[in-house]
């Protein structure tokens, strides 16, 4: 009888899922693409805008992952290394914040994402958009809202902050080898 | 009045201390456990009565439970909101001294960052510009001086994962859960509250590790080994109590009425005793409940006599029975002269539990229909040989031998034992997980302190701030595991403002460079500047008034009467060598070093001194009031008493030396040797009373004795001390009760 009952739900919640598949692409089948393609190295561009000098600061470089954490190389406008580590103390208190975010986002975390951010997805799997608005009081009070974009891979991040600063990141994947600096240790 | 007019009364004024007692148990509070209650209040100088206070509020009402296993976060955030259902949660979250410090971070310089060079200051304001998703305002402080000034003030590396600090340990992350308790950590209330939510959880999470740390653990530990002997030993003893009064009475009848005095007795105690000191502390209860042993001497008296002699008590009888209560009324009663509290209670709890129960035996007990049964006649006549004849000479040789030893062990080795490590029941894991959390947060216990104090408020913070570097020393060499003072987090104003001229040096040397090297526009210098110049000084207010300075503000005493201003510096544990320099720090003189654990051991220790000397006092009491009532044979009442303290005494010196427990013990001893004593000077040659006192001594040593066992040590050494003591009472008496004609002793 139960597995009659079983039966039946399955019937009849495939054709809904896979009728929502082609309009919007639900976060596990799109955590799981960008867990897999997720690029071991990428090339990035910050922009950053401050709101408290009204400026905008732009630097490039790319970042790799290892398992101490995320390596973020910035070589212009000046050449800069750094480990991005909860542990790690150099880096500002409040980033103990951010830091969960970021790498949930080049990641593809979504699972971790949605503990603290409601996901609004759109677009279909070649060609997403997603918009995360933060549900969890500790995050909301740094950051007001994500928007993230790509397709196999993430292509561009924005975050808009509280104070009115805004950071947005375009990506392009990068060959480890080939990129400069000593990137073999952090 | 008619004896049977007494009889109504006596019942008018129990059933009046009965709804006494009712409204009494209704009180949260009428129960109180801290063994400090009981000592003296005026015994310490009120500054360190205040800094305690401050610090008991702020450090034993305070728990902390570190979760490691698995999934700690997780886990973590399950049981902080479990903690907060109960009311037992203290918000952690919100005391953010990155909002309150924000305005004046000018002024807050840590000493890593005034001692790095030009070129690392810029490095670091560039890391954090180009860091991803860094937010901070960058005008305002574009060196992170704040961060670096939190950073440098965390007691140890905690680090917030989903909102939660934890805290990495090699492979193990632990994720921190704070709590607070509402009332006093020895409240039982408060008690079973934490420990069934910790027990819930446990069950759900049985993967999570726990260590905790924090006083209500202990108390919690404490009371419920306490309360689970009572109920295995007592059990034990009421069995054991039964089967002995069923052999020799075989009444069910006897065996209640046995009983009744006793239960008046304390329900008159109870109550009174809880009127007069505003509660009743559980040790009182404790030491309390041992003058059952005495109170059911009256009853066993007056049923061996009724049974074996005669229905109706004698005249002669009765005088003993009076004397007997005088007497132990005089042992108790001359502790409440001494100035501590705790004995005054325990006391007048005595007495008044002593007079309600002879008072029942005199007017209710004798009026009772007997039931008699040959047995008991038989059981007298079986231990009546049981006493010393004439030519016995090798005995009383024996004798005298035993109690000149037992004198010179006394002399020579009895020693006073009162630390309070001896009296710590606390499991050896539960003592062990609070070791482990204070040394991975780095949090000063509380136990210790220096009291440090100048003429002025900011002359306080200075002297705080001259005495850092030392403290900062034995920290770094692993002397000492932690400290805290306010001036940690408040720098004096003088201070504050030799951190903005520093500043103002960097930015001026530096804020050109790192628009340089950034390209950021002219606006960031000017801007920063701004807000430098602009910025106000802390003051000490402001601080110690923010949630995020409580901390500081239990360790602030503030303004004195003389013009003084106080604060206090909270360790953690020392080592021998680092003891020895915070003694020295002490020598100054406007520092004072304090142990708290030493100093209440040293409380006790006072209390058990005055004790031992107001027992004594009463002995020779005691003994002019016998030697005047029995004149030549007054050593028959004596020697059952005074021989079994001396005895015991003796061997209780061979043990890690006496405290203030050993002495209830003795209390009890000599309440129930008197008794003997007295009987066997009044009738010798009674057969009845000898039935009685063996039963006393017997029951008492179930009662008591056994408690002996306990691995509670408090009730270990009172039990200890009765089993020996009681156990050489009850051979003493064959020695008093010897026939008459021999004086050849």
């Amino acid at each position: 009888m139960r597995a009659l009952f079983l039966s039946f739900i399955l019937l009849f919640s495939l054709p809904v899922s896979a009728e929502l598949n082609s309009t919007s692409p639900d976060s596990a089948t799109l955590g799981a693409q960008l867990a897999e393609h997720s690029p071991q190295c990428s090339n990035f561009a910050q922009t950053r805008w401050l709101a408290d000098l009204e400026a905008e600061l732009a630097s490039s470089g790319y970042f790799q992952r290892s398992n101490t954490g995320l390596i973020w190389q910035t070589l212009t406008p000046v050449d800069s290394r750094l480990v991005l580590n909860a542990d790690n103390p150099e880096m500002p208190l409040a980033y103990q914040v951010i830091l969960p975010v970021l790498n949930g986002l080049l990641g593809g975390d979504w699972a971790a994402l949605q503990e603290h951010f409601a996901l609004d997805l759109s677009g279909d799997l070649s060609n997403w958009q997603a918009e995360l608005n933060p549900t969890d009081s500790v995050v909301a009070e740094r950051l007001k809202r994500l928007q993230v974009s790509g397709g196999e891979q993430v292509r561009q991040l924005q975050i808009d902050f509280v104070s009115g600063d805004r950071m947005t990141l375009q990506l392009s994947p990068a060959d480890c080898a080939a990129l400069p600096g000593d990137s073999s240790a952090p | 009045m008619t004896q049977r007019a007494l009889a109504w009364l006596w019942a008018a004024v129990l059933l009046a201390c009965a709804a006494l007692l009712l409204s009494q148990l209704r009180q949260a509070d009428f129960w109180d456990t801290r063994i400090t209650a009981l000592l003296p209040a005026s015994d310490q100088s009120s500054l360190f009565q205040q800094a305690d206070g401050q610090l008991s509020a702020a450090f034993e009402n305070r728990f902390v439970i570190l979760v490691g296993g698995p999934q700690p976060v997780a886990d973590a955030k399950t049981l902080q909101q479990s903690l907060r259902d109960a009311g037992l949660s203290a918000e952690q979250l919100s005391n953010r001294p990155d909002q309150v410090l924000s305005i004046y971070r000018y002024g807050l310089l840590s000493d890593d960052l005034a001692a790095t060079d030009n070129p690392q200051w810029l490095k670091r304001a560039l890391t954090r510009l180009l860091l991803p998703g860094g937010s901070e305002a960058l005008a305002q402080d574009p060196f992170g001086v704040l961060d670096s000034w939190l950073g440098e003030r965390s007691s140890s590396a905690l680090t917030l994962r989903d909102g939660v600090p934890t805290l990495q340990q090699g492979d193990q992350l632990w994720a921190l859960v704070s709590g607070e308790v509402a009332g006093s950590p020895y409240q039982m209330a408060a008690q079973q509250k934490l420990t069934s939510r910790l027990a819930d959880f446990k069950a759900q999470h049985p993967q999570a590790q726990l260590l905790r740390s924090g006083l209500i653990f202990h108390a919690a530990a404490g009371a419920a080994q306490a309360q689970r002997e009572m109920s295995s030993l007592g059990l034990a003893s009421l069995l054991g109590l039964c089967l002995l009064f069923w052999l020799v009475f075989r009444r069910l009848r006897t065996l209640a009425l046995l009983l009744v005095p006793v239960a008046c007795g304390l329900l008159l105690a109870l109550p009174l005793t809880g009127l007069i000191f505003g509660g009743v502390n559980l040790l009182t209860l404790v030491f309390g409940v041992s003058i059952i042993g005495i109170a059911v001497d009256y009853a066993l008296h007056l049923q061996c006599q009724r049974q074996l002699v005669a229905a109706q008590p004698s005249r002669q009888f009765w005088s003993a029975l009076l004397l007997g209560l005088l007497s132990t009324l005089i042992a108790y009663l001359v502790q409440l002269i001494t100035p501590m509290p705790g004995l005054r209670q325990m006391a007048c709890f005595a007495a008044l539990g002593l007079l309600g129960a002879w008072l029942t035996v005199r007017l209710w007990l004798a009026r009772w229909p007997l039931s008699l049964h040959p047995v008991t006649a038989r059981s007298a006549a079986l231990i009546a040989p049981m006493r010393l004849g004439g030519g016995q000479r090798w005995s009383w040789i024996l004798l005298a031998l035993l109690l000149l030893i037992a004198l010179a062990l006394i002399a020579n080795r009895l020693q006073f034992n009162n630390s309070l490590q001896q009296l710590n029941p606390s499991p050896a894991e539960l003592i062990e997980e609070q070791q482990q959390v204070q040394t991975m947060l780095q949090q000063p216990s509380g136990s210790r302190y220096l009291l440090v104090s100048a003429a002025d408020q900011q002359g306080l913070l200075q002297r705080l701030e001259s005495l850092d570097p030392a403290l900062q020393q034995l920290q770094a060499g692993g002397e000492l595991s932690a400290y805290q003072h306010p001036a940690r987090h408040l720098p004096s104003l003088e201070r504050q403002q030799q951190n903005q001229r520093e500043l103002r040096e960097r930015y001026q040397q530096l804020l050109p460079e790192l628009r340089a090297a950034s390209g950021l526009p002219e606006r960031l210098q000017r801007q920063a500047l701004a807000a430098l110049d602009e910025a106000p000084l802390l003051q000490p207010t402001q601080w110690l008034e923010s949630p995020a300075g409580a901390a500081d503000a239990a360790l602030w005493l503030g303004a004195q009467p003389q013009d003084e201003w106080v604060a206090v510096v909270a360790l953690g544990d020392a080592t021998a060598a680092g003891m020895t320099a915070l003694q020295q720090l002490g020598q100054a003189d406007d520092v004072l070093y304090h142990d708290r654990v030493a100093a209440l051991s040293a409380q006790l220790a006072r209390l058990a001194h005055s004790m031992a000397s107001w027992l004594a006092a009463a002995v020779v009491l005691l003994a002019l009031l016998l030697c005047w009532r029995f004149r030549t044979s007054a050593w028959r009442a004596l020697l059952p008493p005074l021989g079994a303290v001396l005895l015991t005494l003796g061997c209780l010196s061979l043990t890690g030396g006496i405290g203030l427990f050993h002495l209830l013990g003795l209390l009890l001893v000599l309440g129930i040797g008197l008794d003997a004593g007295i009987f066997s000077a009044q009738e010798p040659d009674s057969n009845a009373a000898w039935l009685a006192i063996s039963l006393s001594c017997a029951s008492s040593l179930l009662a008591f004795g056994l408690l002996a066992f306990s691995a509670t040590p408090a009730l270990h050494f009172l039990g200890l001390t009765c089993l020996l003591g009681l156990a050489f009472t009850w051979a003493l008496v064959p020695f008093a009760r010897a026939n008459r004609l021999d004086h050849s002793r």
